[in-house]
């Protein structure tokens, strides 16, 4: 059993978040900056590595429950949320963190709330009615009219959401369309009508091929086709050969699935853009929901409908799978001791690699768990006194620079209401795709606070020559595993999901990784399936 | 000797010249009237030479001494004396004590210097001899300090620089005559070091003097800074035309004290003349105290809060006393509250009481920040505070030169629900000048009262404000909403087509 590998490697990840930064200076070549770890402080890591030795005398606590789910991100928040819906409240949720959210947790600073991960939440399809309803039970969406939703004005992103700096100007928008030669504008009117077309493609049953949730998508044989090349393959065979048109698709992949459109299967970069067929009736299809925290808004939301069930600082070792009940076992770190639970069922909405390591079960064989990969990243966030002010659009939501292997900065104070920043908090994104993903896991947490400095500040001063020395401080998330990346074989491991799921029966797994592509959307989805199952089975 | 006799008696009467020039010239520059000011600056100046005169008499022994001293506080005073009255014009309201103070202190320094002067050297040189010499290089002083003032000094150095730099002069002599005199002195040393500080500051002030007077922007503005600060939030520049004062926010201009009245009148009394019960009013923006001006002549208002971002601003209209003339003194009335917030978070997070009247004087939308403002939210967030029977207004920029961003207003304002009645009058320095009055219902409008004595609004003037001629006339109904601030680029564009 690689069970000690498996708990070091959570241990270093960092997915252990008490928020405690070490301090230290980064010395760059004009300025200091503070800069700060978040995630797993050295001890925690410590006591986590290597085995359970310290947890050898800790008392065990048996218990007996209809359900455990674990994994508190949002497709475990989402099993939860639906289960109470359901008046199914007998039931715990076990999250190895302090707090619940995992990809969509966030944190705080002096001067703004930032997330961790996941920024915001795109406009719900209009067959997805379980999203719809619950953005309207909330006041999200405030009403619906002829098949159009009318969204809160106050958390759509505000205006101006994305600029491009592209031939020395900022213009509004992400795609490259300033000074372009016919040619090239001709071809990215062409992709984005093939987009149009695909979005209405309809497999013999009737059912969209390309939607959000994938659940409510069918596949057929031509899916299965684009699944084997890479989207970049598939755009030259298609004839576009721009380098404004590729540079915008390989940036969206980078953005969606942490790594280029030469890495990607061919079917999730067309996903991307053929699965979103939002019909609001107050604003643009393609804005987005977005808040300080991102999606932690929604984190917190889905975590107050359960705060009853949620146990967080509980680290599930095993989950076995036997004729009669699931055997879940588990260290309450916080508490300081065993938990062995005796369970109906389980959900398990924790990513791939740890499913690998906890679950045993007759219905989920090791083999599926391999190739799903997931590729690192590196968020810094930023404290800075002023924006250079560059030429064309001012400071935006979403700031990127065309050409660029980085995704630019995202301005976490943007959805305020107030009109003054005395401060400016920024989050840097970068997927770390340039090698396989294994390499650059391992460069990232070999990496010093200098060597993230330099990343971090080299992506802001290619868009703002002079921003070094208005830079305060920098806090480092680092994800070793970051979301789900859709390399081809990506839709076939979600078809394997759905055989394997179809005979599970006391263990369901939902997590974003098993449907391929990670979103709210998806998440939240995976939690109502599994809830329903859960709810069928013990009818 | 005699080469140091006539050198001091130069540098002291340019210095003392100096002074006073810069005393005059900046009374009248902040205070207008220039004939009043040169000639009441003056008046006092020599009186306070008159009575150093007279105290020179009760300082004996030492003289020399205390000659150096008087010129290191001489340098000291006079040559921080136009910084001072800078940076007290925008934060006090004693502005008229602190110059005619500094203009005596200075003036009787002055004084002194000359009869000191005499004694020392009484035993010295024949005493005829003595006066003719003093006299002469005391006029050739003062001759080339009054050509050079306005020819040389404040075209190149502005006034702060000038009177800090004659400072220097003074000081400078004294450190010359610590060193001549070093075996004749008690104190050296500490003459030296008294002397020495008093430099060190003055060149630190001639350093800085340039962030102190911005004689440049004159050029922007086309007429007299009287004062310029950098809050937290804004740059706020006050100047001054003849009798007639404005006010630039980030360079867009905000009133100009000729006309304002009517931009003014024309804000508030729609509003507060149709309102049944004025009890409890809420003015958002307008820290200039002018909306609530025209407010306090309602005797039925109990209560005003003002919400303004900018504490320095409403600061400077609340102590300048030019400016607490012009607001005749509103923002220290007691029926006023004065929140310091941002108005859209203050709307949300924080008000509770709801208000019979809102006035609303925000910035024009010229960029996304401020256009949130304006946004279908904020009416939404507006229309926690009021009742069924509220009536609200806003300043909604120019219905002939930005109509179709007056228009968006418009709609925007309607789009949240609410019924709206624009209008607009012309106030000579903005043009043509619209505001959007609104409530849930103004169906059954009736005028309640109107205070007497107004100088320009009427209900029959109220009449034909409400009529649109075509050329400001817009029907595309555009919402502006957070989400797209579809208003921003309107009114850049149409602003900057009227600068084409
Ligand atoms: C950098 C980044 C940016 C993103 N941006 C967006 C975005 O803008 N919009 C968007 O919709 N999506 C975004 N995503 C995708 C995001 O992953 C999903 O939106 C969603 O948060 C996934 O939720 P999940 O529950 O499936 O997975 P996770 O967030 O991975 O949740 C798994 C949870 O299980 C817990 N866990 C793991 N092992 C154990 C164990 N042994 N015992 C107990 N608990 C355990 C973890 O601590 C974690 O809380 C982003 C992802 C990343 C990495």
């Amino acid at each position: 059993m690689e069970r000690r590998t498996f708990v070091r490697y959570i241990g270093t990840l960092g997915t252990v978040a008490l928020l405690m930064p070490d301090l230290l200076a980064c010395n760059t070549a004009k300025s200091k900056i503070s800069v700060n770890r978040l995630g797993a402080p050295l001890d925690r890591g410590h006591l986590l590595r290597g085995n359970f030795d310290f947890a050898s005398d800790y008392p065990v606590e048996k218990m007996e429950i209809p359900a455990v789910i674990i994994g508190g991100g949002i497709s475990g928040l989402s099993t939860g949320y639906h289960l109470q819906k359901k008046g199914f409240t007998d039931f715990l949720l076990l999250e190895l963190n302090e707090t619940v959210g995992g990809n969509s947790g966030f944190g705080e600073n002096r001067y703004s709330k930032y997330p961790l991960g996941a920024h915001y939440l795109s406009l719900a399809n209009p067959q997805n009615r379980a999203l719809i309803d619950f953005l309207k039970e909330q006041g999200l969406i405030t009403k619906e009219e002829n098949g159009r939703q009318y969204y809160l004005e106050d958390f759509l992103c505000h205006a101006p959401d994305e600029r491009l700096l592209f031939k020395g100007v900022f213009h509004e928008g992400l795609v490259p369309e300033y000074g372009i030669s016919p040619e090239t504008h001709a071809e990215i009117t062409r992709f984005f009508d093939q987009m149009k077309v695909l979005k209405e493609a309809k497999n013999t049953d009737g059912i969209d091929l390309f939607n959000i949730p994938i659940s409510q998508a069918s596949i057929n044989s031509d899916l299965e086709a684009l699944d084997k090349i890479t989207f970049k393959d598939y755009l030259n065979d298609q004839g576009y050969h721009s380098e404004e048109l590729h540079w915008f698709l390989d940036y969206c992949c980078r953005d969606d699935f942490g790594a280029g459109s030469d890495k990607v299967s061919a079917w999730a970069g067309i996903h991307y853009f053929a699965g979103r067929k939002a019909k609001p009736g107050n604003t643009d299809p393609t804005t987005v929901l977005t808040w300080s925290e991102g999606n932690g808004f929604l984190t917190n939301i889905l975590e107050k409908s359960i705060r009853e069930q949620v146990k967080t600082h509980v680290l599930v070792y095993s989950v076995e799978e036997l004729d009669d009940h699931v055997l879940v076992q588990a260290i309450d770190l916080k508490a300081q001791k065993k938990l062995h639970i005796r369970a109906e069922s389980a959900v398990i909405s924790s990513p791939s690699y740890v499913a690998k390591h906890i679950l045993k079960s007759p219905s989920w064989p090791q083999s599926y768990f391999e190739g799903i990969h997931h590729n690192p990243w590196l968020i810094g966030i930023v404290v800075v006194d002023e924006i250079p002010e560059g030429n064309g659009t001012p400071l935006a939501w979403d700031n990127v620079k065309f050409g660029t292997k980085g995704l630019g900065y995202v301005s976490d104070r943007h959805q305020e209401f107030g009109q003054h920043r005395d401060k400016h908090v920024i989050s840097v994104y970068l997927a770390l795709d340039r090698e396989d993903e294994q390499t650059e896991r391992r460069k990232l947490f070999q990496m010093t606070d200098e060597e993230m400095c330099d990343l971090v500040v080299s992506e802001l001063t290619s868009m703002h020559p002079l921003i070094e020395q208005h830079i305060q401080s920098i806090s480092f998330q680092r994800w070793g595993h970051g979301m789900v990346t859709p390399y081809p074989g990506a839709l076939a491991k979600y078809q394997e999901y759905l055989r394997l799921k179809s005979h599970a029966k006391r263990v369901h797994l939902a997590h974003t990784d098993y449907s391929s592509y990670s979103v709210f959307e998806e998440g939240f989805d995976l939690g109502l399936l599994a809830a329903n199952k859960l709810v069928n089975h013990e009818a | 000797m005699h080469y140091l006799l006539l050198f001091t008696i130069f540098v002291i009467s340019t210095c003392g010249l100096i002074y006073e020039l810069v005393a005059g010239t900046l009374a009248s520059y902040l205070l207008g009237d220039s004939v009043t000011q040169f000639s009441t600056v003056i008046g006092t100046y020599l009186f306070a030479m008159g009575i150093g005169s007279y105290l020179s008499k009760f300082l004996r022994n030492n003289l020399i001494e205390h000659f150096i001293r008087i010129e290191v506080i001489t340098g000291v005073i006079g040559g921080l004396s136009s910084a001072i009255l800078f940076i007290s014009f925008g934060y006090s309201g004693y502005f008229r004590i602190i110059l005619y103070g500094l203009v005596l202190l200075t003036g009787i320094f002055v004084g002194l210097e000359i009869p000191l002067i005499m004694r020392i050297l009484k035993n010295k040189v024949g005493f005829r001899d003595l006066v003719s010499k003093v006299f002469t290089f005391d006029y050739i002083g003062a001759l080339i300090a009054s050509i050079a003032f306005p020819i040389v000094l404040v075209p190149y150095l502005n006034l702060t620089r000038t009177s800090v730099l004659f400072g220097l002069f003074n000081v400078g002599l004294a450190l010359y005559l610590i060193y001549y005199f070093r075996k004749e002195l008690k104190h050296p040393t500490l003459l030296f070091i008294q002397a020495s500080g008093a430099s060190l500051l003055l060149i630190f002030a001639f350093v800085y003097a340039g962030r102190i007077n911005r004689i440049s922007e004159t050029e922007i503005y086309g007429e007299s800074i009287i004062y310029a600060t950098n809050s937290k939030y804004q740059r706020i520049v006050l100047t001054r035309d003849r009798n007639a004062y404005s006010l630039f926010l980030n360079n867009h201009l905000q009133f100009n004290s000729r006309d304002e009245y009517r931009y003014h009148e024309a804000l508030v009394h729609p509003v507060l003349s149709h309102c049944s019960k004025p009890k409890n009013i809420l003015v958002l923006g307008g820290g200039d105290g002018f909306a609530v001006r025209e407010i306090l002549k309602y005797p039925q208002v109990q209560h005003i809060t003002l919400v303004d971002l900018d504490p320095k601003l409403v600061s400077i209209f609340s102590k300048n006393e030019l400016m607490t003339k012009l607001n005749q003194n509103s923002l220290n009335n007691p029926k006023l509250k004065v929140i310091h917030a941002d108005a859209f978070e203050w709307l949300r997070n924080t008000a509770k009481d709801k208000y019979d009247a809102i006035i609303i004087d925000f910035p024009d939308p010229s960029n996304y920040s401020v256009g949130k403002l304006y946004t279908l939210s904020f009416y939404k967030s507006l229309q926690r505070v009021m009742t069924n029977r509220t009536l609200a207004v806003m300043q909604s920029t120019s219905p002939l030169y930005a109509k179709e961003s007056f228009w968006c207003i418009n709609s925007t304002i309607e789009a949240s629900y609410l019924q709206t009645i624009p209008y607009h009058t012309y106030v000579p320095s903005f043009g043509e000048w619209g505001y959007i009055l609104f409530g849930y219902d103004l169906n059954e409008l009736k005028v309640r009262s109107l205070p007497k004595k107004l100088k320009y609004y009427s209900t029959e003037e109220f009449k034909s404000m409400k009529f649109f001629p075509p050329d400001m006339q817009d029907h595309k109904k555009v919402v502006n909403r957070l989400d797209n601030q579809a208003l921003i680029p309107l009114f850049e564009k149409e602003w900057d087509s009227l600068f084409d």
